[in-house]
């Protein structure tokens, strides 16, 4: 089911001549796990904005196109509701801590307060989020005072303690080392399972290339490519598109330079092994 | 010359000890990747390279002086130093007064400043950027305009903190071509990183940290080869390594060209 | 089974303190009352009196010393200031002591005295409520009565913000010395540091201000429902509702007692 549609979407910010966005049209299937790749600068995070409805509500500017989250057009849609809905984690974990909290436990609970949460659920929820992301540590420390790292997953936590449907997620993991980010992965992926619907943004592909279903490129403001992830992430044009190939694609990718191309421009370790076994076979 | 940290250990005044007993030594010219989890005391240990941060035990030497007897300020002139976040360091109207500003400070006459602005900003990529507002410009692109100010301070040594964060495939190959041009220029490179297919594409000599300590220091390949390491500085393997590694291919495979000749040799 | 820490969030949050655990907004009648009495009496003594009262209440709430630090810096501000302005304006013939042939008179101590008593013991109340009180259980209270959610926390924030400008300052002033501006040593190195401190910091708030009210936005703070609190206090019992009633009725009485003894005796 099309849980948000963008037909034709063209977006300028307030006093800008360019547009952020232009000509965007895609569909968010519900229960699926979505990437968003590109170059800077290139409209990933003001697509984010216009999925969650932060264009136009938030930012005025000029819209143009239609946008429909769950049947309704994104104009009618009341602020609060659509807050509820869609959960959106960005990429400054610094500004993402309320500062009026005194500790992370008070500080992932306070979407659940807005929500009107009664106090046992708001607690039993909080402690389940922090299990979760493993931040159980933290509980009582001042959320003022963490590390990037630290912040960007109280940021997450506070969140994903909401359970709202839709999670709309711009790099979450920049501050975190290859074990903390896999993790993350991890508990995206087991989000997915529960069936909630997922817009990542990310540059680390080969964790893309792993869990998502679907990837978005963006470049200049327009999606230049988007399909299944295996279609999107082998295709060749991807540098031209001013995104990065996984490594095992890359490699696919020299050895059909190298005269020995595999079956296919693989994604995955996985698949890479798999496919060079195959051919070893065949050699044989 | 060069950097050397001989048991030097820095504790918090709080009393939080961040780094226990730490020996390293970066010679000029050399490209040095610091990794390992959040918290290992990485940047701790950069601190202490450039001064800001003064051993409470140990020694830390700058070409043979000790960073005690010094400001940061001071030291800043021989160990440039890039902090992760460019929004604490800039405060000019336009990307080119920022980089301008230390030449200015030190009173360089005109056209030295002019040279070392060109060459920061040749190797960063800003030209088009030049008369732009620096909070007007992306936050990843900003991230350049703070290393080209420390660039133009020409120092011998250059920290940099995790500049790879946020970085896509055009400013991750702006740093990797920078790096290279400096590496020209004798100017040794320390990074700090969690993108460990850059430091497999990019460096040779890895050091990997773990609960305040050094616990590997060695080529790229011993590192991620070292499979006890790995797993205690919470660092991921290569991509390729982890593919040759199933597929029991024998030697230190890191990239794509050490796999795909490894296999095409094979046959 | 919760921890100790989770606890304390089921329950009503308690000082073990009769004082402190009074609601905030009770606390802060009770305290007007008594700033306001010293200014309606009109006698110096008791005014007095009642400062050594309040240094028993913080005592008693174990908050002495953050009390006497604002209540002397006030004291000694405004007790100079009355002295030397009586001085000036009061003419007096009992001369206490003169300095370089300015003669101290007792009659302009005294009227400093009266004066001075008065507004220390109105802000001994005011530095007693804060002292016992943390922001965020007041702003719980007001938001009880119905003060909207987002002026309480723009309130609580920029509190915060102050904490954090702290912090802010710290990195910013690493950060230039990193790349080699001096900010340590004398006055000329420190004015020149000012700017690069400044700037990035003022930079960064205005900055961070558009997306923070994108984050709060993010956990639903503009949904139309009625909020719940982690943290409670507990509901204002009988006998602080009688206290308070008690204390104002009385403060009224006194009131009309001093006009009539004003306007009629």
């Amino acid at each position: 089911m099309a849980l948000i549609e963008l037909q034709n979407v063209t977006y300028h910010y307030p006093y800008v001549k360019s547009a952020a966005l232009q000509d965007i049209s895609c569909t968010i299937e519900e229960g699926k796990f979505y990437g968003i790749i590109g170059e800077n600068g290139g409209g990933k995070t003001s697509l984010c904005n216009l999925l969650r409805g932060l264009i136009p509500h938030f930012y005025q500017g000029k819209l143009e196109g239609k946008v429909t989250i769950a049947g309704t057009d994104v104009m009618e849609w009341d602020t609060g509701k659509l807050a509820a809905k869609i959960g959106y984690v960005f990429q400054n974990p610094f500004t993402q801590i309320s500062g009026i909290k005194e500790t992370v436990f008070e500080e992932i609970a306070m979407g659940l307060e807005n929500l009107g949460v009664p106090k046992k659920e708001m607690v039993d929820e909080v402690l389940r989020v922090m299990k979760l992301l493993n931040i159980e540590e933290l509980m009582e420390k001042n959320p003022n005072a963490l590390s990037g790292g630290q912040r960007q997953r109280v940021a997450f936590a506070s969140i994903l303690a909401m359970n709202s449907d839709i999670l709309v997620i711009d790099e979450p993991t920049s501050q975190l080392d290859p074990q903390g980010t896999q993790d993350v992965f991890e508990i995206i992926q087991m989000l997915k399972a529960s069936g909630k619907t997922i817009i990542l943004v990310e540059h680390k592909i080969d964790l893309i290339a792993r869990y998502c279903d679907e990837v978005i490129v963006m470049q200049g403001g327009r999606i230049v490519k988007q399909g299944p992830t295996a279609e999107v992430l082998s295709s060749p044009e991807l540098p031209e598109l001013g995104a990065v190939a996984p490594q095992v694609s890359q490699f696919g990718h020299a050895m059909a330079a190298a005269g020995m191309p595999l079956d296919h421009i693989p994604i995955t370790i996985e698949e890479a092994i798999e496919l060079i076994q195959k051919q070893k076979g065949a050699a044989k | 010359m060069s950097i050397e940290l001989k048991n030097a250990s820095f504790s918090y005044p709080g009393g939080f000890l961040a780094n226990e007993n730490l020996t390293l030594t970066i010679a000029p010219g050399e490209r040095v990747a610091i990794v390992g989890q959040n918290g290992a005391g990485k940047t701790t240990c950069v601190k202490m390279m450039n001064g800001l941060h003064k051993p409470c035990d140990g020694d830390v030497l700058i070409d043979g002086e000790n960073t005690r007897d010094f400001t940061a300020a001071h030291i800043a002139r021989t160990v440039g130093y890039v902090f992760q976040n460019p929004d604490d360091q800039i405060f000019n109207q336009s990307v080119r007064k920022e980089i301008e500003y230390m030449p200015r400070y030190f009173k360089l006459p005109d056209e030295e400043i002019r040279r070392r602005v060109d060459r920061a900003v040749a190797l960063t990529g800003l030209e088009k950027y030049m008369k732009k507002n620096p909070f007007d410009i992306p936050y990843p692109i900003r991230k350049f305009v703070t290393i080209a100010a420390v660039l133009a301070t020409e120092p011998k040594y250059v920290i940099f903190d995790e500049p790879t964060a946020g970085q896509d495939k055009w400013g991750t190959e702006i740093l990797e071509h920078l790096m290279d041009e400096l590496e020209k220029d004798g100017i040794a490179v320390v990074t700090i990183t969690h993108d460990m297919e850059f430091v497999a594409r990019n460096f040779k000599r890895v050091v990997a940290m773990a609960h305040k300590n050094i616990i590997a220091d060695g080529t790229a390949g011993e590192i991620f080869g070292n499979d006890a390491v790995v797993e205690e500085s919470r660092i991921l393997k290569p991509q390729l390594t982890i593919l040759a590694e199933s597929l029991g291919l024998p030697g230190q495979i890191l990239t794509c060209e050490d796999l795909v000749t490894a296999l095409t040799g094979l046959n | 089974m919760y921890s100790e820490f989770v606890q304390k969030f089921l329950d009503y949050q308690t000082y073990g303190n009769p004082f402190k655990d009074l609601n905030p907004l009770s606390k802060l009648n009770l305290l007007l009352v008594l700033a306001f009495i010293p200014l309606v009496a009109q006698h110096t003594v008791f005014a007095f009196c009642l400062c050594i009262g309040y240094y028993v209440l913080a005592v008693y709430i174990g908050e002495f010393k953050y009390f006497n630090g604002i209540f002397t810096k006030v004291a000694i501000t405004v007790l100079l200031f009355l002295l030397i302005l009586r001085q000036l304006t009061v003419e007096g013939t009992t001369v206490l002591f003169s300095v370089f042939g300015w003669k101290w008179t007792l009659e302009a101590v005294l009227k400093a005295l009266d004066l001075g008593g008065i507004i220390l013991g109105f802000s001994g109340a005011i530095i007693l409520f804060y002292a016992s009180t943390p922001m965020r259980d007041l702003m719980y209270a007001l938001e009880q009565k119905g003060v909207s959610h987002t002026t309480s926390y723009i309130i609580l924030a920029s509190f915060q913000t102050i904490t954090d400008l702290n912090a802010s300052v710290n990195t910013i002033f690493e950060s230039q010395k990193a790349r080699g501006i001096e900010v340590e040593g004398n006055i000329l190195t420190r004015v020149k540091a000012f700017f690069p401190i400044l700037s990035p910091l003022l930079l960064g708030a205005m900055s961070s201000a558009e997306e923070k009210s994108i984050a709060m936005d993010a956990r639903a703070f503009s949904i139309d429902t009625n909020h719940s609190f982690l943290r409670e206090l507990r509901p204002v019992p009988r006998w602080e509702k009688a206290l308070v009633l008690g204390a104002n009725v009385f403060f009224v009485a006194f009131c009309v007692f001093r006009l009539l003894q004003m306007f009629v005796f």
